[in-house]
This record gives C-alpha cells, sequence and structure tokens, in this order.
C-alpha cells in the first residue's frame, strides 16, 4: 500500500491544518534508521475531524507528535493556518501551542500525580498568566528606570555577546589576581564576618556584591559582567522575566567564583572553613531562589521555596557552629528571629499570589470541568489517582479546552478505557467539537472506533497513507486491499456471520527498519502481483474525495 | 559456526590489535592487566557480540589515556621539589638542578608527560630513587597481598551476601528476612577499619574485660603478611580477619541488592510455572529466580572493586600487610611520586578493565541486553 | 498434551506482603538519634561538655566514670566531649558536601534525563570521568595535591567529598527523570506551553524528589564512612580538631588496655550512620509502595 503522491491533498479550499510530505526518522539504539514515518500527506479543514486508522507501530502517534513539534519531524511541511510549524524556532513554537493542543492515551499517565485536579487544569491558564504578569511587572520596573537597561541592552547586545565571555574571563583573572594579595583578602574577609552573623546572606551576598563594586577594578567588571549578559540574554531570549531571572543567576553565579578564591586562598580555622561552605551554598541558594522569585508561584514553586528556606536555615546553623561559644545562642537567635521575618514575608507574598492566580482561574477550571461532565465540587482538590480512567481522561480533555485551541489531536483517546466508557468519551468529543468549534485529529486503532465521529478517515500503514476517503464510501466500497481487511475484522452483530471466517491480516508488521520495497504492504497483501515489489503505488482518485495508493484496488479489472 | 563467519573480519582484527598491545605491554604488571583486557575482550566476543566487545575494548583507550594524564597531572603538581627529597637537605643548588636534569624535570609539562607515557608504554614505570628499586618491580610485589585480600573478601562477601539474599528475599516479610535485613544494614553502617578493629579485639587479642568476665579470644593472628609459599593454612589463617572486615560491608550490599531483585523476580509468572510443575523451593530458587535476579549485582560487583581498592589500602593499614596501600602510602609519605604515580596507573587500570568486564558479564548474563545490543 | 494451569497470583498476596505504611519506632528511635547528635554538636560550646582538648593528669586511659561518661583517651581527655566535637566535623562534611552535590548533581541528572542526545551524553561523560579513579585514591591524591600542610583542610575535604559524590546523585537523578520523562503528562506540560525549565522543576523534580531525599541520605552516610577512613588515615582535620577517626587510629596501641578509648568513637559513628542508611531506606520503602499506588 503506502503510496506517494499528494493528489488528495485539496488545493482550492484552505485547510486549518496541513501536512505535506511528512517524514520522521530515528536512529534506533543501534545507530540504523527507523523509517517510522515516510510521506505523508493530509489536511484537515476548519470543523472537520480526520480519522486516522492503522495498526499499533504504523507511525500514526509518531504523526501526531511530528504535527506538535516534539520532536520535530525529519523532513516536511506541516501547516497550522497557514503558520509553517516546521520552521518556527523554539519560543514561537510555545507561542503557537495553545491553539493546536493534544489528548493522550493513556488518562492516567498524562496527569502529573503530585498535582490537584484544580492545578492540572489550570496550569495551562497558569503558564500563560504568569509570563504575562511578570512581562507586565517587569514593564512598569522598566519605566521607572526610565528604561536604562532596556537602552543599555538594546545598545550593547551585539558587542555583549562578544564581550560576555571576555568579561568573564577576565573577572575571573581579575579574582584570581586579587585573591592573591593577602592585605585586600582582609580587608574582604572583616566586611563579611560581622554583618553577616546578624542579617543573615540575602544582605551578605548585596554586601560581597557592593564591596566588589567598590573597588575600582571590580566595578568595571562588574558592569561588563552583569550588565552586558542581560543585554545579551534580553536580545535572545522574548522574555523580560527570564532575562531578569537570568540576570540573577549571573550575579549569583559572579558570587561563587568570587567567593570560591577568596575563601581558597585565605581560610584556615575551624569557623573559616565552615564559614567558606556556608557562603558557596548560600550563593547557590541565591541562584536558585533569583530564579524562582522572577516567576509568579504555584504549588511547586512554594515547594521548592521550602526546601530553600529549610537550606538557609541549615545554612545559618551550620555557620553558628564556627562561632565562638559564647556568642553563639545571641547570634543564633538573633539571626533566627530575621530569618522567620523573612521567611514569613516570602512564603506570604508567595501564598497570597497563588491564592489569587488559583481564585481568577477558578471559574475558567470550573466552566471546562463541567463542560467535560465531571462533578466539580469536591473534585478539585484530589489527585489523579483518585479517580477512573474515564473520568482522567476527562480531566485530560478539560485541561486541553481550557486555552480555546483550534486543533486538538487525540492520540487513542479511548483505546486505555472500558469498552462502556469509550462510547461516553467519544459522544464528549462530539460534543466538545460542536461546543467549541474544534477541528479534530483523532487516531485510532480500529476502524469502528473514528466511523461515525468523522468526516474524512485515513488509513496508514508503515509510515504511509493507503486510502482517504469519507467514511460512506470507505467503509461500504473499500478498494485498498488493508482497508478491507480492517473492515473484515471489525465484529459484527449479524448471528449470520462466522467471526472465524473472518478474514485475518496475516504475518506480522515488516520492521520500518528496511521496510520492503515498491508497495510496503506487498509482504501481506491477498493480492499482490508482480508489479507491487518494483513499482511504489501512487495516490488516485476512485471516486469524488476518494482517493487509494494501490496498483490493483478493489473495483480494478483485476479483481473482478 | 555462523555466528564465526559473520564476525571473522572483526575478530581478526580485535585478535590482532590485543596481540600488538601484549606484546608491547610485556612487562609486569602491565602484562597482567593487558592480559586481562584480552581475557575481557575474548571473553566478550564468545559471550556477547565481537564487534560490541570490540568497541568496548577499544573505548577503553581514551578513557586510559585520561586516568594517566589525570595521575600525571595530579602527581607532578603536587608542591615540593623532588630532588631536594633525593638529596636530602644538604644538597647544593648544583647538585639539585643537574638531578632535576637528570630526571627530566627541568622539562616543560607536557614533554615530561609524553616521556612517561612513552615509557608505560612499553611497560617502564620509572625508577624509584627513594626505595630504590624499579617501580614495575615494586608493584608487582606489593600487588600481590593487595590482589588476595580483595579478591577472598570478594569470595567471602559472595557466600555471605548469596545465600542470605535468597533466604530473605524468598522469606520477604517475615521475621527471618527482617532480622538478617538490620543484622546486614548494621553491617553496612560498620567502616571497614572499625571492624577491623574489633575483630582483631575480640578475635585476636583477647577481647574485654567487663565485671572480672573475658570476653573474647586470642584464637586468629592480629597481624603479619604470610605468603602463599609459606604453607596455604598459615596464609590464609593470617588473610581471614583482614578479609572478612573488608567483606563484612560489601556483602551487605550485596545481600540487599539480591533480596530486593530476589522479591521482584519471584513475582513473575514463570516461578509460579516452575511451582506448579512441583518442582522444590530449593531447585526453583538456585536454578529459576537466582539467575534473573543476579544481574544488577554484577555489575555492583564491578563497581564495588572501586570501593574494595579503597577498603584494602585502609585494611592493609590496619594489619600492616605489605600490599600496595602501604606501597602508595611509604611513597606519598617520603614524597616519591615517581612511584605513587606508577602504583594509582596501575590500580586505575586494573579497576577500569574489571568495570568493562562486569559489563560484558552482565551483557552475557541477560539475554534482554544482548538481545537489544544485536538489535542495534 | 497436558495444559498446566497456572495459579494466578492476585495482587492481594503482594499488598500483604508488603511492609505496613507506618514508618515504625526504629525509624522515630534512628531521627531522635541523630536530632540529639546534631544537637548536641551545634551548641557543644554551649551545652556542659568539657574542654575536648583539655588533658586530665592520672586519668590516663580510665575507664567510664561519673564525670568522665565515656571514659578517658590515652593522654586524659574526655572522650564524651571528644565525640560530640568529632560530630561536629562528621555532620559538618557530610552535610555541606551532599547539599553541595545534590544541587550540582541534581541538576545534571535532570538535565541529562530531560533533554537526553547530545546533552545526556556530554553530561554522563561528565559524571563518568569522576568514576574512573577508585574513589579513596583519587580522595588522598586530591588531598595531598590541593592541601598538603593541611592548612584548610575542611574546604578542601568538602569539595572533594562534593565532587565524589555528585556522579552517584547524578546518576540517580537521571534515571529517575529518564523514567518520569516517559510519562505523558511531561509531553502534556509542554504540550500547553511550558517552558523546559518549567516542565524540569514542576512536574519532574516533585516526582523525583522523594527518592533524592532518601538516597542523599544514604550518601550523606556513605561521607561520614569515607571522611572516618580518611581520619583514620590522618589525612583528614588536623588535631587538635577532634574526628572520630582520628581518635579510633590514637586508641589502636592501647586496643588490648583500653578498648574503650576506639569502641566510643567507633560507636557513635557506627550509630549515626546506621541512622542514616536506616532513615533512607525506611522513606524510599514509603515512596516505592506511594509510587505504586499512582
Ligand atoms: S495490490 Fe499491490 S499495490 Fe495494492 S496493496 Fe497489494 S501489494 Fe500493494
Amino acid at each position: 500500500m503506502a503510496g506517494s503522491g499528494n493528489l488528495h491533498l485539496r488545493e482550492q479550499e484552505k485547510p486549518l491544518l496541513r501536512v505535506e510530505d511528512l517524514v520522521v526518522n530515528f536512529l534506533s539504539a543501534g545507530g540504523e534508521t527507523v523509517q517510522a514515518v515516510s510521506g505523508f500527506s493530509i489536511d484537515v479543514l476548519e470543523g472537520e475531524t480526520l480519522g486516522l486508522v492503522g495498526e499499533s507501530g504504523c507511525g500514526k502517534s509518531t504523526t501526531a507528535r511530528a504535527i506538535i513539534q516534539s520532536p520535530k519531524p525529519t523532513a516536511g511541511s506541516i501547516q497550522l493556518d497557514g503558520v509553517e510549524l516546521t520552521e518556527l524556532d523554539d519560543e514561537e513554537m510555545r507561542r503557537t501551542r495553545p491553539i493546536l493542543q493534544m489528548i493522550f492515551q493513556d488518562p492516567i499517565s498524562s496527569l502529573n500525580p503530585r498535582r490537584t485536579i484544580r492545578d492540572v487544569v489550570a496550569e495551562p491558564l497558569y503558564v500563560w498568566w504568569e509570563e504575562e504578569t511578570g512581562r507586565l511587572a517587569i514593564a512598569s520596573w522598566f519605566e521607572k528606570t526610565g528604561n536604562l537597561f532596556q537602552k543599555i541592552s538594546s545598545k550593547f547586545s551585539r558587542p555583549a555577546r562578544i564581550l560576555a565571555p571576555l568579561a568573564w574571563l577576565s573577572l575571573i583573572f581579575w579574582l584570581v589576581s586579587e585573591a592573591s594579595d593577602e592585605r585586600s583578602l582582609e580587608t574582604w574577609l572583616s566586611w563579611l564576618k560581622t554583618p553577616a552573623q546578624f542579617i543573615g546572606f540575602p544582605v551578605l551576598f548585596i554586601l560581597a556584591a557592593m564591596a566588589a563594586a567598590l573597588s575600582v577594578v571590580g566595578a568595571v567588571w562588574l558592569v561588563l559582567a552583569v550588565i552586558l549578559p542581560f543585554g545579551v540574554i534580553s536580545g535572545k531570549f522574548g522574555s523580560v522575566t527570564n532575562t531578569v531571572g537570568l540576570t540573577g543567576l549571573f550575579t549569583s553565579l559572579f558570587a561563587v567564583v568570587f567567593l570560591f578564591f577568596r575563601t581558597w586562598s585565605s581560610l584556615g580555622g575551624v569557623a573559616h572553613w565552615l564559614s567558606s561552605g556556608i557562603l558557596l551554598l548560600a550563593v547557590g541558594f541565591l541562584a536558585v531562589w533569583s530564579l524562582l522569585a522572577c516567576r509568579e508561584p504555584s504549588r511547586a514553586g512554594s515547594s521548592a521555596l521550602a526546601v530553600l528556606v529549610f537550606m538557609l536555615f541549615a545554612i545559618q546553623v551550620f555557620y553558628i557552629v564556627g562561632l565562638d561559644g559564647n556568642t553563639k545562642l545571641a547570634v543564633f537567635s538573633l539571626s533566627a528571629a530575621v530569618d522567620g521575618i523573612l521567611y514569613w514575608l516570602i512564603a506570604r507574598r508567595y501564598k497570597l499570589a497563588r491564592a489569587q492566580m488559583r481564585q481568577r482561574a477558578e471559574p475558567e477550571v470550573k466552566r471546562v470541568l463541567e463542560a467535560v461532565g465531571m462533578e466539580v465540587e469536591g473534585s478539585l482538590e484530589r489527585k489523579p489517582h483518585e479517580f477512573s480512567g474515564g473520568q482522567a481522561q476527562r480531566i485530560s480533555i478539560a485541561r486541553a479546552l481550557i486555552l480555546n485551541p483550534k486543533v486538538v489531536i487525540c492520540d487513542e483517546p479511548v483505546s486505555a478505557l472500558d469498552v462502556s466508557v469509550q462510547a461516553q468519551i467519544l459522544n464528549l468529543l462530539e460534543d466538545m467539537k460542536a461546543a467549541y468549534g474544534l477541528t479534530l485529529v483523532f487516531i485510532a486503532h480500529d476502524l469502528a472506533v473514528v466511523k461515525n465521529i468523522s468526516d474524512r478517515v485515513a488509513v496508514m500503514y508503515l509510515g504511509k497513507i493507503c486510502e482517504v476517503g469519507p467514511p460512506e464510501l470507505l467503509y461500504s466500497a473499500p478498494q485498498h486491499p488493508y482497508t478491507r481487511l480492517l473492515i473484515d475484522a471489525i465484529p459484527r452483530p449479524d448471528p449470520e456471520f462466522d467471526q472465524r471466517n473472518a478474514v485475518r491480516i496475516e504475518g506480522e508488521l515488516p520492521s520500518p527498519l528496511a521496510p520492503p520495497s515498491g508497495c510496503r504492504f506487498r509482504t501481506r497483501c491477498p493480492n499482490v502481483q508482480a508489479k507491487c515489489s518494483t513499482e511504489e503505488p501512487q495516490m488516485k482518485e476512485v471516486a469524488s474525495g476518494h482517493y487509494v495508493a494501490c496498483h490493483y484496488p478493489a473495483d480494478s479489472e483485476l479483481n473482478q | 559456526m555462523k555466528f564465526l563467519k559473520r564476525n571473522i573480519g572483526r575478530i581478526v582484527l580485535t585478535g590482532l590489535v590485543l596481540v600488538i598491545l601484549f606484546a608491547w605491554f610485556a612487562r609486569p604488571p602491565f602484562s597482567w592487566t593487558f592480559g586481562l583486557l584480552i581475557l575481557v575482550g575474548a571473553f566478550g566476543a564468545l559471550v556477547t557480540d565481537a564487534n560490541y566487545a570490540a568497541r568496548r575494548i577499544f573505548s577503553l583507550i581514551p578513557v586510559l589515556l585520561i586516568v594517566s594524564f589525570v595521575v600525571f597531572s595530579l602527581m607532578s603538581s603536587l608542591p615540593g621539589d623532588p630532588a631536594l627529597t633525593i638529596l636530602g637537605a644538604g644538597a647544593t643548588a648544583e647538585s639539585i638542578a643537574q638531578l632535576n636534569q637528570e630526571l627530566g624535570f627541568d622539562q616543560p609539562f607536557f614533554n615530561r608527560y609524553g616521556n612517561w607515557m612513552g615509557d608505560v608504554i612499553v611497560g617502564d614505570l620509572g625508577t624509584s630513587r627513594i626505595l630504590r628499586e624499579d617501580v614495575a618491580d615494586g608493584i608487582s610485589r606489593s600487588i600481590t597481598p593487595t590482589l588476595q585480600l580483595m579478591a577472598y573478601s570478594l569470595i567471602l562477601a559472595v557466600l555471605i551476601a548469596v545465600p542470605a539474599g535468597m533466604y530473605s528475599g524468598y522469606k520477604n516479610g517475615t521475621r527471618q528476612d527482617r532480622i538478617i535485613s538490620y543484622t546486614m544494614l548494621g553491617f553496612l553502617a560498620i567502616p571497614n577499619f572499625v571492624l577491623a578493629l574489633v575483630l582483631v579485639l575480640f578475635l585476636a587479642v583477647g577481647g574485654v574485660t567487663i565485671f572480672g568476665v573475658d570476653i573474647g579470644f586470642r584464637w586468629l593472628p592480629a597481624a603479619r603478611y604470610v605468603p602463599i609459599g609459606a604453607g596455604w593454612s598459615d596464609h590464609l589463617k593470617h588473610m581471614l580477619l583482614p578479609s572478612l572486615s573488608l567483606a563484612m560491608s560489601q556483602a551487605a550490599v550485596f545481600m540487599r541488592l539480591l533480596r530486593s531483585d530476589m522479591i521482584g523476580t519471584l513475582r513473575l509468572p514463570f516461578i509460579d510455572l516452575a511451582r506448579s510443575k512441583g518442582l522444590k523451593t530449593g531447585r526453583i530458587l538456585f536454578r529459576h529466580a537466582l539467575r534473573p535476579s543476579s544481574f544488577t549485582l554484577i555489575t555492583v560487583m564491578g563497581l564495588s572493586v572501586g570501593s574494595l581498592i579503597g577498603g584494602a589500602l585502609i585494611t592493609e593499614y590496619v594489619f600492616t600487610l605489605p600490599g600496595v596501600g602501604s606501597y602508595i602510602f611509604t611513597g606519598i609519605f617520603k614524597r616519591d611520586f615517581v612511584a605513587v604515580q606508577g602504583a594509582v596507573l596501575v590500580i586505575s587500570t586494573l579497576f577500569i578493565v574489571v568495570l568493562t568486564f562486569s559489563d560484558l558479564l552482565y551483557l552475557a548474563l541477560d539475554p534482554r541486553l544482548k538481545h537489544q545490543s544485536e538489535a542495534a | 498434551m497436558i495444559k498446566l494451569k497456572l495459579r494466578k497470583r492476585t495482587r492481594e498476596v503482594d499488598e500483604t506482603s508488603r511492609t505496613n505504611n507506618s514508618l515504625g519506632l526504629m525509624f522515630w528511635a534512628a531521627v531522635s538519634f541523630l536530632a540529639v547528635l546534631t544537637f548536641c554538636a551545634i551548641f557543644a560550646d554551649i551545652l556542659p561538655f568539657k574542654n575536648p582538648t583539655q588533658t586530665f593528669k592520672g586519668f590516663n586511659k580510665n575507664g567510664p566514670s561519673g564525670s568522665f561518661l565515656l571514659g578517658n583517651d590515652g593522654v586524659g581527655r574526655d572522650i564524651l566531649s571528644r565525640v560530640v566535637y568529632g560530630a561536629q566535623t562528621s555532620l559538618v562534611i557530610a552535610v555541606v558536601g551532599t547539599s553541595i552535590a545534590l544541587i550540582i548533581g541534581g541538576s545534571i541528572g535532570l538535565a541529562a534525563g530531560y533533554y537526553r542526545g547530545k546533552v545526556d551524553r556530554l553530561l554522563t561523560i561528565m559524571l563518568n570521568t569522576t568514576l574512573i579513579i577508585p574513589p579513596l585514591i583519587l580522595f588522598i591524591s586530591l588531598i595531598l595535591f590541593l592541601d598538603p600542610a593541611a592548612e584548610r583542610r575542611m574546604f578542601i575535604l568538602i569539595f572533594t567529598f562534593a565532587l565524589l559524590s555528585i556522579a552517584p546523585i547524578g546518576r540517580v537523578v537521571r534515571a529517575n527523570t529518564m523514567a518520569w520523562s516517559e510519562r505523558e503528562f511531561v509531553l502534556a506540560a509542554q504540550t500547553i506551553g511550558a517552558r523546559n525549565g518549567r516542565v524540569m522543576f514542576r512536574e519532574i523534580l516533585p516526582n523525583v524528589a522523594p527518592s533524592l531525599i532518601s538516597y542523599s541520605l544514604i550518601v550523606m552516610a556513605t561521607l561520614i564512612i569515607v571522611e572516618g577512613a580518611v581520619a583514620f588515615l590522618g589525612l583528614s582535620v588536623p588535631s587538635p580538631t577532634p574526628t572520630w577517626g582520628d581518635m579510633i587510629n590514637k586508641g589502636r596501641p592501647h586496643l588490648d588496655v583500653a578498648p574503650h578509648i576506639t569502641l566510643m568513637p567507633a560507636l557513635s559513628m557506627f550509630l549515626t550512620v546506621l541512622s542514616l542508611n536506616f532513615i533512607g531506606d525506611k522513606l524510599q520503602e514509603k515512596f516505592e509502595s506511594k509510587a505504586a499506588i499512582l
């Protein structure tokens, strides 16, 4: 089967999703090429449902994943609403994702076991809101500072790409030379030791940075090393959120290097080795924290924060171990109190922001959950494993719908479910399609499943399409031998029909490592002729809108 | 035969390379190392896939180069002037300079590394001026007790771990299982030097006296190395305590692994099949369950050689055995870098070869992996 | 042909053989031992311990007594207070070393397991290079190379311990991350447009964290043992700072007359390591049985 040719693409109409000559090759573990999809073309009009059918291993799931670009296909074109997805870079693709959603086969595995249903369903909203609010907050901050950073960064973004690595290198060299100067080291140390005991580590870090800035050389390099990467990053990444986070990261990295060399050359006694380990940890903490802090919080963010808070506390404890006996208790209680207030403030801010976001998302979440027929009361705070497969699949559908997508790809959404539930989910998808004006690509390994919901059905074998057509024609007059076999395999409620006489597809699916020559179905085809192994069949129209890729389709003279 | 025919090219190539290598490294202790390498290669070619085995052996070359470079750069950047150490405090500036020139220390780093590597490749690890002896000879002499110690410990550990792990996996959840598991967890928590001291205390020097009661024995010798030549029983008697103290923590690791794998295996349906055929429990455990449960154990046994080496150094120190450990320590304390870098290189090479061996063994035992590598 | 009827193994059998869900008395005993030890170590200066470096004349090698609860060592110092101060060293090295390894090894493992492909290969090579030389040998070489005169031994110890623990932790995280990345919720998170960082930290990390935490406890225990071994060889923090390994070593000559000098620090080390291993084991068991339900 398995033909080439794009005759079945409808050029005159404007399809919403258009896949042309899609090729997906993998490298197998041994370095051989697996030809999972070879030359797959299809188009889906707006509001249409495409059913994609084939045995497991025929490449239909690979096709689905190639359409959502994870991983990107080897070759071919995928156009969504006129936009060529294969040419988008990662960030552009990410921004396109909300209109192209997917529903997965295994309902339980597609929900994170550690999050509540509320968060699972609202996560898409969180992702995009956080970016928005982050961008807004940073934008106002830019206005306040007179767009200084933006100006600097736009001005320096080109030279910075070259200069930043140099700056970092020079910084390291400077630190090495600075660190070998005994006298200046003592000054550094005296600055660092006293306030740190009382005020805690954020302040210590700022002090360290200021101390670096105080030295003239240090100031120059600080500017080069911190502000220039700022420019690099803001030029490279679209979002300002990341920029600030990464700037914090860079600053902390700078401090790590700085502190490392300082402690390296100067520390001797017990108190000092302690402080050196601690300082290193503290800046590590700050690095992570600065990354987290500029993102809007959510559940996972706050638990990460809790871990970090604990770490900070542990760090201080071990710093205090190194102090002399009598000051220890005083220092300990003081710093613990200061920390406590600090943590409380951070935690409150996170909690508040999280609660706000939850609240903002709540009506949306309830709306979609109700739309997919879930009992909203009492299920919001439950974890995925407390639900049945069918319910979990409803939750997945709700998550896919919350972003108001245009196209939803359903990758065997019912094959892992009980037969009794399958029909419910299929009906739900139909309803959702009508209610949200969706365009569906529905993948199944069984023609019966897609029969009623598809406007067009494509049969796939070993990475290629055999037959495309409207279900009425395809089911009543299947042309391709493979389609006929598949249709015969559908169990019938006809008592006269002996299921055991149903035609079986013989043999196994050939290896996609070395697909058969000519027609890929020839190893199992009942009608195989000599021509099939030499010539690849091309798509031809057998009826209006009904295309088949076979040299000897059912209606041809040979079979009469 | 088909296999031979299909892979004849690879086999000949592998063999050729190995023979050349062997000819090059024809001096001990490198001749053993590369003899071992040939064995590993041949073994791998036989039990797995010649192509894969050859690839593994070839991929060792860059690893060995990295090791040699790390060892050399570490040792050559150690502070302290070796010439001064050799000549003593009374040395004049000229004699130091002369000796440095003689030893090649005045040359740039990479030249020295190149020279050293050139010598190492033909099996010449240099001459230690402090111990006044060829380093290769010194290592060959001192590696014997170390290898003996490691071998005995590994055997002891397996002898203890396999029955204990199988039994406790089989009795999973019962009191017997818990007793064995907790005891082994305890042995895991005893550092080998502590265990060595405790064993010496209770089995060699007579133990402690509490309220006038002596607890302990004087059964075994506490220290001293007796070579095999001086009598097997004497040799083993002297090696028992060191091996035991080194073996227990490894035995604990092995036992825990085997236990959890055993539990997993015993849940598989083919065990039910064996049971329903009416086989005896012992037969099921040894013939059917042990092999599929031992895959992880074998990898970990390979990896454990690393900690065995470390442990052996300390055990040698406690029991004053003249092994590589004491050779290295003497070298370190006398600042004899030539000896130390030679010994470290040899040990690391052996370690890597053993790791490769255990990898291949793992592949040979687990048919699923073999299948994968063939498909690959 | 006789057809064998297979007995179907039911789920309940497995459920009963699994340990019950409570952590048990031993677990809490281990936790409280560690808590007491940590407390004493931190506040050793404030608590009524004797000066660990002070020698009490005439008490040499004395067994445990009223004023010296664990007895005196070879030169008459109080073993109890030396054990407590030794705990400072061991705990700090273990905790700080593990934390650094956790941050670095954890992020390397997470990135390698999540991105796979080239990133994975590069990072795995990085991790493996630290494994090619047997640990103790590498360790001794590093100590002697970096700090021959024992001026900043503690710093070097932490540095090398962290270096050596990165690879094991990284491997565990990598394997776990790979397993979790297979789950479709990771693809789902990408599909809704989450960035890679978000997917890693919010979707995968919370699932990897339990096994990571229990494993790092075991790493901590190993570090305490290795520190002991290094101190035993006289290469850890130089005296007069007390360390367990050094105390054990110093007690060796008196083993037949005054074994308590060796046994007391050995016992405290044993209990600490045992507690850590035990807690790590129990937690892992608990998380695993929980993960089986998920
Ligand atoms: S008849 Fe020929 S071309 Fe048509 S499906 Fe069979 S093998 Fe392929």
